[in-house]
């Protein structure tokens, strides 16, 4: 044959690699580099220095889906569980971001409105505290996801560190600070801002929901500021395509990759076929939380696991491709190849029921 | 936005190109994956002081190939010698489309460095210079490892060409 020139050969490089980008799905990709999580507090990732942080994605734009909705639902503009014929299982009360967030609104005005104050406190405006505007929050969350209101005050006769300590002592009803330890702070080598988290117990963390208060103090010419942040995150509702239902099988493919002096990395394979396990994995997959990634500062991830799980249904394929580690999971999911946001969250859930503990 | 954020809007934006070279530079998707995630895990550690790099993007490429190119240090040189299982293969069989695919199996049997001079050059299009400072040695080192590559594909391709029916 007629010997390749370099020039010959660059080509062949060229028409080869593009022949195979294919095979890097960029959405796995955005999966990957994503950690799902928690609203997380920077005075605290301060204290925890020593700690890795861990990433996120900050948001992926998805194609609007197509497919079988009008196949699931009898009447898609009406809301409601759902049970079509003998599909099963049923569906879930469908959700509408509309609500959600209506209902985060109504839950951050409700708590902001029974925040305490502090004996004494004079209520003002964030004109009447510009020490503590919102460049000075550490709470991060997701962006168009979160409602957030404030309240501010002044307070005379008394420290900044006694005021927040006595904020600690006093969390909101159905909220907890973690006591006295649980004041932190920032600087900037000129004024200190003491900061105190309320969280919510019980409330499901890993998909980031819920409401928390950031309260902070700081000392002013003349006495001490005081702001009181609430921030309630609203999930985005799953469509009806994101759904499965009348599963005949379903294929899984889980890689477990354990990082250490020496990384590790075994794989699994395998096709759920029984109607008992089919159903239960379509109710897990179903109960999945939508989810919105935001950056997540997190110690180091020593597992981590990458799934594959293809649910082949009557009205056709769901992929739910995602990845979970101490940090969180959440997966990216598809519909006959279509992306369908929002991601979800909580896979665990999804991987204890498919037994995927390698 | 604070570094961290601009350091998670960083990975998330650079994240598919990234997973592409990982798949070039691997020759198999799922060993890409692993590629990536390896190499951001490693970066996170120094996730600050990488948003406020001039040219972060390069960094983050830098340490992809770093990170694939070390991994024969540590694991030793592994050869793929079989078509890459559960992966597309076109079914063109066009001369053309027959030497891309000889080609693209033939890339798992050279030496990592080899191959990520290849990537670098023919893949990302990056000159010399930058090819360099991606895998951390001197131009001319860079010109012979892409030389010995080009010659072992092109004896190879050869010998593909002669055995076949």
């Amino acid at each position: 044959m007629t010997q390749l020139t370099d020039e010959d050969l660059g080509d062949l490089l060229t028409e080869a690699f593009a022949a195979h980008e294919h095979l890097a799905d960029p959405d796995l990709a955005v999966a990957i580099a994503s950690a799902p999580g928690r609203p997380r507090h920077r005075g605290r990732v301060l204290l925890a220095a020593a700690a890795a942080v861990a990433l996120v994605a900050v948001g992926t734009s998805y194609v609007v889906t197509r497919g079988s909705e009008q196949a699931l639902l009898s009447d898609p503009d009406r809301p409601g569980p759902t049970t079509v014929g003998d599909h099963q299982p049923p569906l879930p009360p469908l959700e509408t971001d509309a609500e959600n967030r209506a209902a985060a609104v109504r839950e951050a005005d409700r708590v902001a409105a029974v925040l305490a104050a502090y004996p004494g406190a004079h209520e003002t405006d964030a004109a009447g505290v510009p020490e503590l505007d919102d460049t000075t929050l550490s709470s991060v969350h997701p962006q168009g996801h979160t409602v957030v209101r404030s309240r501010f005050w002044t307070v005379s006769g008394a420290t900044a560190s006694g005021v927040a300590h006595w904020y600690a002592a006093h969390p909101p009803a159905g909220f907890r600070s973690g006591g006295r330890n649980a004041v932190g702070g920032q600087g900037d080598g000129r004024t200190w801002i003491y900061e105190v988290d309320d969280t919510q117990p019980g409330v499901d963390q890993l998909t980031g929901s819920g409401t928390s208060v950031e309260l902070q103090t700081t000392k002013r010419s003349a006495g001490v500021g005081v702001r009181a942040t609430v921030s309630t995150v609203w999930l985005p509702a799953r469509p009806v395509a994101s759904f499965v239902q009348d599963v005949s099988s379903i294929d899984v493919r889980s890689t477990h990759v354990r990082y250490g002096r020496q990384v590790g990395r075994t794989h699994r394979s395998f096709t759920v076929s029984a109607a008992a396990d089919m159903l239960r994995a379509a109710v897990a997959f179903n109960d999945l939380p939508g989810m919105t990634p935001i950056p997540l500062p997190c110690p180091m991830m020593r597992d981590l696991y990458t799934d594959r799980i293809v649910f082949h249904t009557a009205t056709g394929d769901v992929s739910a491709v995602g990845t979970s580690s101490a940090c969180g999971s959440g997966m990216v999911v598809r519909r006959d190849g279509h992306l369908v946001s929002p991601q979800l969250g909580a896979a665990s859930t999804l991987r204890d029921v498919l037994g995927l503990h390698h | 936005m604070s570094e961290t954020q601009g350091y998670a809007a960083l990975v998330a934006a650079r994240a598919p190109a990234l997973l592409r070279l990982a798949v070039m530079l691997t020759g198999d998707r799922t060993e890409a994956e692993d590629l990536l995630q390896a190499t951001l895990l490693r970066t996170l550690r120094h996730a600050d002081r990488i948003a406020a790099m001039a040219a972060p993007a390069a960094y983050l490429r830098r340490a992809l190939v770093h990170e694939h190119v070390s991994g024969v240090r540590r694991l030793g040189r592994r050869v793929r010698t079989t078509p890459l299982e559960g992966q597309d293969v076109a079914d063109d069989q066009t001369p053309t489309a027959d030497q891309r695919d000889a080609t693209w199996r033939l890339l798992s049997t050279l030496p990592r460095q080899q191959r990520a001079v290849l990537v670098l050059r023919f893949y990302e299009d990056l000159p010399d210079r930058d090819i360099a400072a991606a895998l951390g040695c001197s131009e001319p080192t860079v010109r012979s490892n892409a030389s010995r590559a080009l010659a072992t594909l092109r004896t190879r391709l050869t010998q593909t060409e002669e055995v076949r029916p």
